[in-house]
């Protein structure tokens, strides 16, 4: 019987492996000695460049303690960085160009078109995608396998806030809320009235009630007529859905009338960022969403924290950093313990080894949801006070809430309708 | 609904509308004189509102200290526009109009990048003089003494602006250039000149407005756009370069955006677009047309 094999094909076998020995193994060698390459992407020109920013200083921070101790795999790690500019046609391109240099990591894309964008991109492109943004469809009808979110989306942040303030002020029984007519802000009232109507311990009395939010157009900066007839009516606690400048300048028109001292409490969405602009003027009974309480307990004993922090200071010769740095570094985090555990950066299994993982993060320990992806952790809920050192407000008091509780029942792939 | 939030709105709308107009009058007048749809307009208004900031930080001490705070943003703006019309606008006149779309738009990206460099990207607040803190109540109404400084402050500037148009002797010949610049030339007007100085006037009022609107919303890269959607409807609505259209058109705007919140709450928005599109059915050459406008 003839053998399939003769020498001559056994000899062309042979040289054709010497030759591709030669050209492909060495590359390939080489990618696997080479760094491990992320591409980020968020807004780093125009308005959104101050969380962006604050963004990428987390993510470099992060990949450059990873290398300090070694790499990862004993790779280092290198960031590819650009621009978005919040907008999900320039990040898309982006991570095309990213696919097309083989980066197989994408991490950022803060504003929540961009990452939606990128949620029906990266299994066609093959990458594996850390989103950072609150936006509720990352892990619903956007969700895929591909993607992972490492932030609270808008149910957590404003879920929790709704139950720390009930919890917290039981004789505030009457509620109210303002939110921009879009998708965020609706999500954002919706919760955290939800979450007041299901934590207040006085919820069963006939005292208490819980508004319907006065709807805003989403580029308004007028709230004049809404502020007076908040001012009119009897309502003692009040959540402020506009994020930004817009939530500054209701802070601005209701100090001019006294509504802030009016309100017992205020609840909002922006954090330390916003806050900061609106100098000696800040309320005090204003609560927010705290990303990195660097400054209180339990974060102010993690040892990641205090690294973090110190690598900040040395960093951008600056002391206080605000709570976006965070949002950017614990996704990196998770990235690059999914791979420490994959003991691979090959992308399917490394996406296996992030659907059940628990890291310990600056916040404590963090933990990913197999269901849909989404990364799970303390929530802090904070009431900032004004001082007259830098960086201008402290957090006065702190309230914890366990992501777990608060969070919902995953559905990946549906909507979420509550 | 109650009567007070009816005419708390009605109240408010005059006191938006004049806002609006204090941006819209330096673009009204921009267009009628040069027929240049300036698209960077509010990005000098923005200018204006940093430099202010600049100037008179986040608690101003006095009401002197306030206005004089928006005259250098106003001078500063000025100077800018000088600066652009010898650079861009003059370069602009004698061209189709989307190239002046095109280089006024690149110009709103250049001056935004260099607002980002100069004074970063975080967001601030500026409070009003101590004069002008605080709200006086009447009945159920809160009226803040800001809204009601802004009202008479827009009175004031479209009254010097109609006598400076339509009483002095620059005035008059400036409308003699906008309806028919080669004539003017042949009868020895300095047209260049006279359309230098338009330019000026109209990046003074820029500055000046946003001087003037800047405690009224944050200091940050998006201040400016948030009067200028607004004072191109007022424009359109009022008639295109026509000061005294621009000026019925904002409080016009400024009453209808406030009603509509109120009659509306679930479209908050809404009632502006409808109305826009009522006039550019009805009106298609504005309020106060320019003379020989026609559809």
């Amino acid at each position: 019987m003839k053998t399939v094999f003769g020498r001559r094909s056994l000899l062309k076998g042979a040289g054709a492996l010497a030759g591709a020995a030669s050209v492909g193994l060495p590359s390939l060698a080489l990618a696997q000695a080479g760094p491990i390459r992320i591409g980020i992407t968020n807004a780093l020109s125009g308005p959104n460049a101050v969380f962006g920013e604050a963004n990428v200083i987390g993510q470099r921070l992060v990949v450059a303690a990873y290398n300090r101790s070694g790499g990862v795999l004993g790779r280092q790690v290198e960031l590819v960085v650009r621009d978005d500019r919040a907008q999900a046609a320039g990040g898309t391109a982006i991570a095309r160009e990213f696919a097309g240099s083989g980066i197989e990591f994408l991490a950022g894309g803060g504003a929540s078109t961009v990452a939606i964008a990128y949620c029906g991109l990266v299994q066609e492109l093959k990458m594996l995608y850390i989103c950072s943004t609150p936006g509720m469809a990352i892990t619903h009808e956007a969700f895929n396998r591909n993607v992972f979110r490492f932030n609270p989306n808008a149910y957590s942040l404003f879920g929790a806030q709704g139950r720390a303030l009930a919890e917290r002020y039981p004789n505030v029984v009457k509620w109210g809320a303002i939110t921009p007519d879009y998708a965020f802000g609706h999500d954002a009232a919706r919760v955290f009235s939800n979450a007041v109507r299901q934590y207040h311990p006085k919820r069963a009395s006939k005292e208490f009630d819980v508004a319907k939010p006065v709807v805003v157009s989403g580029t308004q900066m007028d709230f004049r007529p809404q502020i007076n007839s908040l001012m009119n009516s009897d309502i003692e606690g009040l959540f402020i859905g506009m994020p930004g400048a817009p939530g500054i300048s209701f802070f601005q028109q209701a100090r001019a009338v006294g509504l802030d001292k009016k309100l017992k409490v205020m609840g909002e969405t922006s954090g330390d960022v916003a806050l900061i602009a609106l100098g000696k003027d800040m309320p005090n009974n204003v609560w927010s969403p705290v990303f990195w309480p660097y400054e209180r307990e339990p974060v102010k004993s993690n040892k990641i924290s205090q690294q973090m922090l110190a690598d900040y200071a040395v960093t951008t010769g600056k002391r206080f950093p605000n709570g976006h740095v965070l949002r950017g570094s614990i996704g990196l985090r998770g990235l690059l313990e999914g791979i420490k555990k994959a003991k691979t950066t090959d992308v399917p299994s490394v996406i296996a080894a992030l659907e059940d993982i628990s890291f310990e993060s600056e916040i404590g320990a963090y933990t990913v949801r197999k269901a849909d992806h989404a990364g799970m952790a303390t929530l802090f809920v904070g009431n900032y006070n004004r001082v007259e050192t830098e960086p201008f407000i402290t957090l006065k008091e702190v309230r914890t809430v366990p992501e777990i509780s608060v969070i919902e029942t995953p559905s990946p792939g549906k909507e979420y309708i509550q | 609904m109650h009567l007070f939030e009816w005419l708390f709105a009605a109240y408010n709308g005059i006191a938006t509308g004049m806002a609006i107009f204090l941006v819209a009058a330096g673009l009204t007048w921009i267009f009628g004189i040069l027929k240049i749809l300036n698209m960077a307009h509010g990005h000098f208004f923005m200018i204006g509102v940093y430099v202010a900031f600049g100037i008179i930080g986040r608690h101003p001490e006095s009401m002197g200290s306030y206005l004089l705070g928006a005259l250098a943003a106003g001078v500063v703006v000025s100077a800018l526009g000088y600066l652009t019309d010898r650079l861009l606008l003059q370069r602009l006149r004698n061209v189709d109009y989307h190239y002046v779309l095109i280089g006024t738009f690149a110009l709103l990206l250049c001056i935004e990048g260099g607002v980002r460099l100069l004074w970063g990207g975080e967001v601030h607040t500026v409070d009003p003089p101590p004069e002008l803190q605080g709200a006086v109540q009447i009945g159920r109404l809160f009226i803040t003494r800001f809204s009601m400084f802004v009202i008479a402050a827009g009175a004031v500037v479209f009254l010097l602006l109609d006598f400076a148009i339509h009483r002095t002797r620059v005035g008059k010949l400036m409308q003699a250039v906008a309806s028919d610049p080669w004539m003017s030339a042949m009868l020895g007007v300095n047209v260049p000149a006279l359309l230098r100085i338009s330019v000026v006037a109209s990046f003074a009022l820029a500055g000046f407005a946003g001087g003037l609107l800047v405690p009224l919303q944050t200091v940050d890269l998006t201040v400016g756009g948030s009067y200028l959607l607004l004072a191109f409807f007022a424009v359109i609505i009022g008639g295109l370069g026509s000061v005294r259209g621009a000026f019925a058109a904002s409080l016009l705007l400024g009453v209808v955006q406030n009603l509509g919140n109120v009659l509306l709450p679930n479209v908050p928005g809404l009632a502006i677009y409808v109305a826009l599109t009522a006039f550019l059915i009805w009106w298609p050459n504005g309020i106060v047309p320019p003379k020989g406008a026609h559809a």
